[in-house]
């Protein structure tokens, strides 16, 4: 086969594809962090790639299957969340926080580290969740226990701001309004029993940073 | 007396005839007489699964049908009641009990593709039958099923069932800190306001979680358990004990013996179904001898083994436990020593009735091909007396 042949049968090849590759061109360089399922079906040009409507040949397996018959329709920038490996966690930690955790080193094996020379994709338990909280809880107290604004006990509409700004902080992004509100909740009601303003804020700390916004990525 | 059950109250319970009435149970040699606050979580089933990924040479639980082939002799194994025969290297290591109460289960479940076959044994109605048969044993633990240390096999269904996830166990002493709490350090949170805490950071991670409903899943489920585990009323549990009794030095589920010592910690918190999987080489190709298996049996799997049946199926009374020893297939006979499409699995319980309907022959094969992956799982519903069996029909008749 000569260049000249090459090239045609490549555009022929194109162009019998009925693939609209350009709305995923589009989708690709939207920002996944924060949307929801139903914010990626309301986007303008977020067209669903079904497979069925590719055309082009059907390869098959050895058993006579075609080879996309699995492929499932899924939507573009859904499921892109992963969740931080402890291995991350110190240097994440020190980056809202300002200094790592005392208590973290020593949930180590909680996390469950991988088999030498091998990586496994980590995956959250009620035990990481709950030794996350309290690692996020004892580097909490060290942020809230000098700055003069934790002195005081938060009410809605300190709370409200001081949650708006940690989870900036914490998350990279602005919470929304129901995120606000569920942080909120926890700095008022939430440590109701709890007698010391800056314990208080302590928890609402801790909350925002076992919430997935810090714990996934 | 335990705190809260009077004397009077203790008689009356004895005269009522049956030991579950007492309403607290012991807890072996961990943490003696607990009070009347774990009767509302307590499990009375419990299954254990010892999954060996790759393979569970069938010469340890029929030896009788492959003599001349794995090193063995005629009459060079250990008998049973019931005609059922074992390998001598399970003879000369379990207890007297262990012997009582073993049955071999067959399973053809038809592939000798480990991956199909990790899947198909897991499988039940497209739903992972491990989390089926930890929703059919019911209560109201906050953990129902677990996963002790690494090796959870990929290749399984992971997708939660009502909920019913398998939780990652990797370290005892904080799993001991969830379900007990009661440390004093002024640095760790109050368990009623971590409750509203991570009540919070589950409100304000759902956009999160419905934007990554599948890579996202265990996130989701651990959130639920955390705040099921804090609502939970606390059960002491003694890492002391464990260490004691299974040789551990660290709290991690770093080996397989700690694995062995945290499903009994899983077990005793109320867990309907916890498994372990190990990974070393079970896959055991070019073995014609058995070598391999045997050192790989008696090196690290049989120590463990015995002691949490001496005191999870034999000493524990109030909890009717299961273990069943399973893995992807047999081996057949032929010098690469490759798999078959069957399984003989090993299952010791207290209402296990000595006897095999997994008897092999000298390929390796099952003598009676029959019974598949359900009802395999059904005979682990019957034989840990679940109060419902989804698998369907018990076709082995080996429950007391």
């Amino acid at each position: 086969m000569n260049a000249c042949s090459f090239v045609l049968l490549t555009i022929a090849a194109i162009s019998v594809s009925a693939c609209d590759y350009e709305a995923l061109d589009v989708d690709r360089r939207r920002s996944p962090r924060g949307q929801s399922s139903a914010d990626v079906e309301n986007d303008a040009g977020a067209a669903a790639l079904d497979p069925a409507r590719c055309g082009g040949k059907v390869y098959t397996d050895f058993d006579g299957k075609s080879l996309v018959a699995q492929r499932i329709q899924a939507l573009p920038n859904v499921d892109r969340g992963r969740i931080k490996p402890y291995g991350a966690l110190a240097g994440e930690y020190a980056r809202v926080l300002g200094k790592v955790p005392e208590s973290l080193a020593g949930a180590a094996s909680t996390y469950g580290p991988a088999p030498e020379r091998w990586y496994e994709e980590p995956q959250a338990s009620g035990i990481t969740v709950l030794s996350a909280f309290e690692v996020a809880f004892d580097g909490c107290l060290g942020h809230t226990e000098t700055d003069a604004k934790y002195a005081a006990m938060p009410e809605p509409s300190t709370a409200a701001a001081e949650c708006t700004a940690m989870a900036r902080k914490f998350w990279s992004r602005m919470p929304s309004p129901s995120e606000v509100d569920a942080c909120v909740a926890v700095a008022t009601t939430g440590t109701a029993s709890e007698p010391q303003a800056r314990r208080k804020w302590a928890y609402a700390c801790a909350a925002t940073l076992t919430a997935s916004g810090f714990l996934t990525y | 007396m335990s705190r809260g059950v009077s004397r009077r109250g203790f008689l009356k319970a004895l005269a009522a005839g049956t030991g579950a009435a007492i309403g607290t149970r012991v807890a072996g040699g961990a943490a003696g007489w607990i009070g009347e606050a774990r009767a509302a979580t307590d499990s009375a089933s419990a299954v254990v699964l010892l999954y060996l990924t790759g393979g569970f040479n069938e010469l340890f639980v029929s030896p009788d049908g492959l003599v001349g082939k794995f090193s063995i002799q005629p009459g060079g194994f250990t008998a049973l009641a019931n005609d059922v025969f074992i390998d001598n290297t399970w003879g000369n290591a379990l207890s007297p009990y262990a012997k009582q109460h073993l049955a071999v289960i067959g399973c053809r479940h038809g592939t000798n593709g480990h991956e199909i076959a990790q899947r198909a044994l897991w499988a039940h109605n497209e739903q992972n039958a491990g989390l089926v048969l930890a929703d059919a044993i019911g209560g109201s633990a906050p953990i129902k099923a677990a996963v002790v240390g690494s090796g959870l096999n990929v290749n399984t269904i992971m997708s939660p069932y009502k909920d019913i996830s398998f939780q990652r166990i990797d370290d005892m002493q904080a799993t001991i800190n969830a379900l007990g709490g009661g440390r004093s350090n002024p640095r760790l949170p109050d368990r009623a306001i971590a409750l509203a805490g991570i009540g919070g950071a589950q409100a304000m991670s759902q956009a999160h979680f419905a934007s990554s409903p599948k890579s996202l899943v265990s996130a989701d489920q651990a959130y639920k358990v955390a705040i099921e585990t804090l609502k939970t009323p606390t059960k002491p549990f003694s890492f002391t004990d464990l260490a004691e009794a299974y040789g551990l030095n660290a709290t991690a589920v770093s080996s397989f013996k700690a694995k062995f010592a945290a499903a009994e910690l899983m077990v005793r918190a109320g867990t309907n179904v916890v498994a372990i999987f190990d990974n070393d080489v079970w896959d055991s190709h070019e073995d014609p001898s058995g070598t391999g298996d045997r050192n790989r049996m008696t090196g690290h799997v049989l120590g463990p083994m015995n002691t949490f049946i001496s005191r999870m199926i034999e000493n524990n009374p109030t909890q009717n436990v299961v273990l069943c020893v399973m893995g992807d297939f047999g081996r057949d006979t032929t010098p690469l020593t490759g798999h078959t499409i069957d399984l003989s699995a090993a299952v010791f319980g207290r209402f296990v009735k000595v006897g095999s309907t997994g008897r092999v022959v000298s390929n390796g094969y099952q003598k009676n091909p029959g019974p598949g992956v359900a009802q395999l799982w059904s005979y682990l519903a019957s034989a840990c007396k679940a109060p419902t069996n989804p698998f369907g029909a018990n076709p082995h008749p080996l429950v007391l």
